[in-house]
């Protein structure tokens, strides 16, 4: 998690002062470009691949907890009004949602929030899909068992760092050195990406545990691009002083301070260039990409899906966040933005992959600490446990909705207390399958996500 | 004492060190500097800082710099700034953002608090405007059972996890207590969370429940006040029909009597000043402090301060040679050390580092906008490598990477010699320059020239290897090539300023 996009538990807020900032919907920006080209097959790879055997897994973290029941809602009936009496002053109204059409899903009616309209599209065009009711478990747990206190829980569930790092580390009841999403890039670097200088894993959203294998260190490019370290060939016109500064940004010596810094500037040094000039040179993308954080990251990651050949990777994985989404004190003015921000930064993906004939070879999913309390309290909602996900990608077998829809009513059967919702589906088993897809055998599933054998649905089937 | 070791010392308690400073603690000595940093007043508030065009947050980020970088109050200045960094309220959010004034008032009463006592300083912290706009517990209403509707539990987790006692029973030495099968134990539960979003209700501004006023602190609105009993942590039951007022006292004692209040707050403000990995022992020490100054008074910051800063372990020479000591200068503290050895402003005397340029944006730590409550790095990241095998953490890594290096990097190239320079974008603030007037004497002697740099920038720390490294390539800019002296002092103090020498404290 971090850095310039930690969880945010800053609050928007309420009352008679506040400023409300006016609703900006943003326009579907997922206008699909040009008519997608065959994918050119590397003539150099050595197997024999479909297309070019490429596949990219993109995280999209929204730190701070999104509220899945202003996401995701029941719109019709009884449904809909256990919904809108749960939380009668955040409850969207059933006229404002986003019909669905889910496939083979036996629930209730369903709705989008108003402000996810691209999303809602690739769904009904079956290039998205929803996972209902995950989060961090330990082993099964039913509400009651949690009642009970007879089966094992996370650590500090409901506090941000701790159930964020979880979903980092895919590891709930013990510390971990790496996350779930480093860990596949160790398997998957050395095999696909054999000649590559760069990292398997790229953060376009500061420092991650996630992206940590054992061997993999994230490789940080900003939303702006690449900088390179200047001066090095001459610092104030003298080519020793430039020697000097190379020499300084690389010097090893005996603090592990010193030495995990000088590793740092080593790999900038040395990559900077390779990745300007791989992005350099590809052609502009012609999708319109939303003028948001989280949409020029996205965009980030579409110039460096387009540059996989030059960098030599045949296997990207990527993160991406936003902050904001902590809306104690704030659903109703704050969250139909933030999920804009959302759909219009995935949307735009989406159709960048197909722009680029890729489509098929990328998936981006979503990835938050926890969902929300059903309850409200008056103005937002507080921290909760299970929530729900979106998938998208041209692999991803969409217009479904997967785990199980839980009961949208206070007391339900997944209800923890306040309407947080016992997850019914486990991170492993959310992980597992994104695994699974991007090429993880069944053995190195269970060190992607050691405790995958705890749980039922180790492919929980919206990937092929 | 060495003026080395002063100098050792300043990147400890200051923004960085200047020539009269390391004379001052040289010859006065470590307790005498502290004891007379505690007794200057302050020289003006965030609060009456004159705001001037453009409004919005930019006064205060000027205010901060200019108290930060000239103020004789470093001591307090320096603790001011951890603090924010432990009890964060930050302009990320929006409606902060937009003026000056919440922050100023919130930087404002951590100054007055920082040599005061933590018990006062938590109420401040509770009951400040931008902290109830931030996290939200600002108009918070009571309970509603027609509605379903429950208090706000963001401040009353947050004001737990993150400012008085964290999230698991410590010893006095701040290592983890465990229970009978060898498990830590949680300080708290979902029940004390709920007990404590009951105990911060009510509260709003000084000037009205719907009013606007960020000067003062929350007052209390009996209507809007939960009457429930409140079950907090420590087995504290708050009777039902207790104040507000009262409410807020129970339950700020309980977590300032808490025993993890002194170890949880020492092991932070050591790891804000001095070192990120102390030994238990140290914080053990520092813990001692906060329970009992001496004279019987618990929570006072004068001992805990001094405690952190007189620390054996703090002081002791050989630490600097311990590969897991020492901590990274997160890039505000690099900044902040050129600004105060080159006494750098701009040709109007002003310290105007804002704008749609914040230099420290590129570098991760935008000034007083941490992304959210956890700061701009968490006290516990570890980043992987040789810091994690180690069994080590190194908060600031959390904001250092490839992007962040490389945009510091090419900052001091640039800072260095031209200055700090916006006038494309405000056209009325003049580059910021550092003035090197005395450093140009030297340009003809290396030696001597690294020597003073070493007082200023490196807190002594500058290593053989890196002296000569730099030696020579001020040495190549032969005496007699055009501007050479400057040349070959800019060569010296940007090349020092990227150095690991410089950029790690030890």
């Amino acid at each position: 998690m971090s850095s310039p996009s930690d969880f945010d538990s800053s609050d928007r807020s309420h009352g008679a002062a506040t400023r409300r900032q006016a609703l900006k919907t943003l326009g579907l920006a997922a206008s699909v470009g040009v008519p997608m080209l065959t994918p050119l097959i590397a003539s150099g790879s050595a197997s024999a691949q479909t297309t070019d055997d490429y596949k990219a897994l993109v995280c999209v973290a929204q730190f701070g907890g999104n509220d899945q029941s202003n996401t995701i809602m029941p719109r019709s009936g009884a449904a809909y009004t256990a919904y809108q009496t749960a939380r009668p002053t955040l409850a969207l109204s059933s006229t404002s949602m986003l019909p669905i059409t889910p496939t083979g899903f036996a629930g209730p009616e369903l709705g989008f929030a108003p402000t996810l309209p691209g999303l809602r599209t690739l769904f009904e065009q079956g290039r998205c899909a929803v996972l209902a009711n995950v989060g961090s478990l330990v082993e099964p747990i039913t509400r009651d068992q949690w009642r009970a206190g007879t089966r094992r829980v996370p650590r500090q569930l409901f506090s941000h760092s701790d159930q964020y790092t979880i979903w980092e580390s895919g590891l709930p009841d013990r510390t971990s050195q790496s996350g779930w999403l480093g860990r596949l890039g160790d398997f998957t670097a050395g095999a696909f990406n054999p000649n590559s200088q760069i990292s398997l894993t790229m953060s376009i959203a500061g420092t991650s545990l996630m992206l940590a294998g054992d061997q993999t260190i994230q490789y940080q490019i900003s939303a702006a691009g690449v900088e390179r370290v200047q001066n090095t060939s001459a610092l104030y016109g003298s080519a020793a002083g430039g020697a000097a500064l190379r020499q300084l940004l690389t010097r090893q010596g005996t603090s592990n301070f010193e030495n995990s810094l000088t590793n740092i500037s080593t790999r900038a040094l040395n990559n900077a260039s390779l990745i300007e000039d791989a992005l350099a040179a590809q052609p502009p993308l012609t999708t319109v990409f939303p003028n948001t954080g989280l949409a020029n990251q996205a965009k980030m990651v579409a110039r460096l899906i387009g540059a996989r050949r030059q960098l030599g990777q045949r296997r990207q994985i990527f993160l991406i966040s936003s902050g904001g989404w902590d809306n104690h004190g704030s659903i109703v003015d704050e969250h139909p933005g933030q999920l804009s921000q959302l759909d219009g930064a995935m949307s735009a993906l989406y159709a960048a992959t197909v722009e680029m004939g890729v489509a098929s070879s990328v998936t981006s999913f979503t990835a938050s600490e926890f969902g929300r309390c059903l309850q409200h309290n008056g103005r937002g909602s507080d921290h909760g446990w299970g929530g729900h996900h979106f998938i998208v990608g041209g692999a991803v077998q969409g217009r479904r909705v997967y785990g199980s829809w839980p009961t949208v009513a206070l007391g339900g059967a997944e209800d923890a207390g306040n309407g947080a919702l016992v997850p019914t589906t486990a991170l492993d088993e959310y992980g597992a399958t994104l695994a699974r897809w991007f090429g993880a055998s069944t053995a190195q599933l269970s060190t992607v996500m050691p405790n995958l054998s705890r749980f039922s649905t180790p492919n929980l089937g919206f990937l092929p | 004492m060495s003026q080395l070791e002063a100098s050792r010392f300043l990147v400890q308690a200051a923004f960085g060190a200047t020539i009269a400073d390391v004379q001052n603690v040289a010859s006065n000595g470590f307790p005498a500097w502290i004891d007379a940093q505690f007794n200057i007043p302050r020289p003006s508030t965030h609060w009456d800082f004159p705001r001037r065009s453009p409004e919005a947050l930019w006064g205060t980020v000027e205010s901060f710099w200019t108290q930060a970088i000239r103020s004789s109050d470093q001591l307090r200045q320096r603790v001011t700034f951890a603090l924010s960094e432990i009890f964060v309220v930050s302009a990320a959010n929006a409606e902060l953002s937009f003026r000056a004034e919440p922050l100023a008032a919130y930087l404002d009463m951590l100054a007055e608090n920082a040599f005061g006592n933590f018990r006062t300083l938590i109420e401040g912290v509770a009951r400040s405007p931008a902290m109830g706009y931030f996290l939200s517990h600002l108009a918070n209403e009571k309970e509603d059972p027609v509605t379903g509707r429950i208090p706000d539990q963001n401040f009353a987790r947050e004001v737990m996890q993150l400012f008085t006692i964290g999230l698991w029973e410590l010893n006095q030495d701040g290592s983890r207590r465990v229970d009978s099968a060898g498990q830590p134990i949680p300080t708290y539960g979902q029940a004390e969370i709920a007990g404590m979003s009951r105990v911060f209700t009510g509260l709003s501004w000084a000037n009205g429940w719907g009013g606007y006023d960020f000067g003062r602190p929350m007052v209390h609105y009996p209507q809007y006040v939960s009457t429930s009993e409140k079950r907090i942590v420590s087995g504290v039951v708050i009777p039902a029909n207790t104040s507000g007022p009262e409410s807020l006292r129970i339950a700020l004692d309980t977590l300032f009597n808490h025993a993890n209040a002194g170890p949880f707050f020492a092991e932070q403000l050591i790891k804000r000043l001095v070192t990120s990995n102390p030994s238990r022992p140290y914080v053990g020490r520092v813990a001692a402090a906060f329970a009992n100054n001496g004279a019987g008074v618990r929570g006072d910051m004068r001992a805990v301060i001094r405690a952190v800063l007189m620390d054996p372990e703090a002081r002791d020479p050989a630490k600097v040679q311990d590969p897991n000591w020492g901590k990274l200068r997160e890039p505000i503290l690099r900044f902040s050390a050129w600004l105060r050895a080159f006494n750098a402003s701009n040709s109007l005397g002003r310290l105007s580092l804002w704008g749609y340029t914040d230099p420290l944006n590129n570098m991760a730590e935008p000034t007083l906008k941490p992304p959210s409550v956890f700061n701009y790095f968490r006290p516990d990241y570890s980043p992987p490598g040789v810091i994690r095998a180690n069994g080590i953490v190194a908060p600031e890594f959390q904001i250092t990477h490839e992007s962040s290096i490389t945009a510091y990097a090419n900052f001091v190239g640039t800072v260095v010699s031209t200055g700090f320079d916006v006038t494309y974008y405000h056209p009325e603030n003049p580059p910021i320059t550092g003035n090197y007037t005395t450093e140009l004497t030297l340009a003809a002697q290396p030696d001597a020239l690294l020597d003073r740099l070493n007082l200023l920038l490196m807190g002594g720390q500058l290593s053989s290897a890196t002296r000569a490294t730099i030696k020579t390539a001020i040495e190549a800019i032969a005496i007699g090539s055009t501007n050479a002296a400057l040349r070959r002092v800019q060569t010296a103090i940007a090349l020092c300023m990227v150095s690991p020498d410089f950029i790690v404290q030890k």
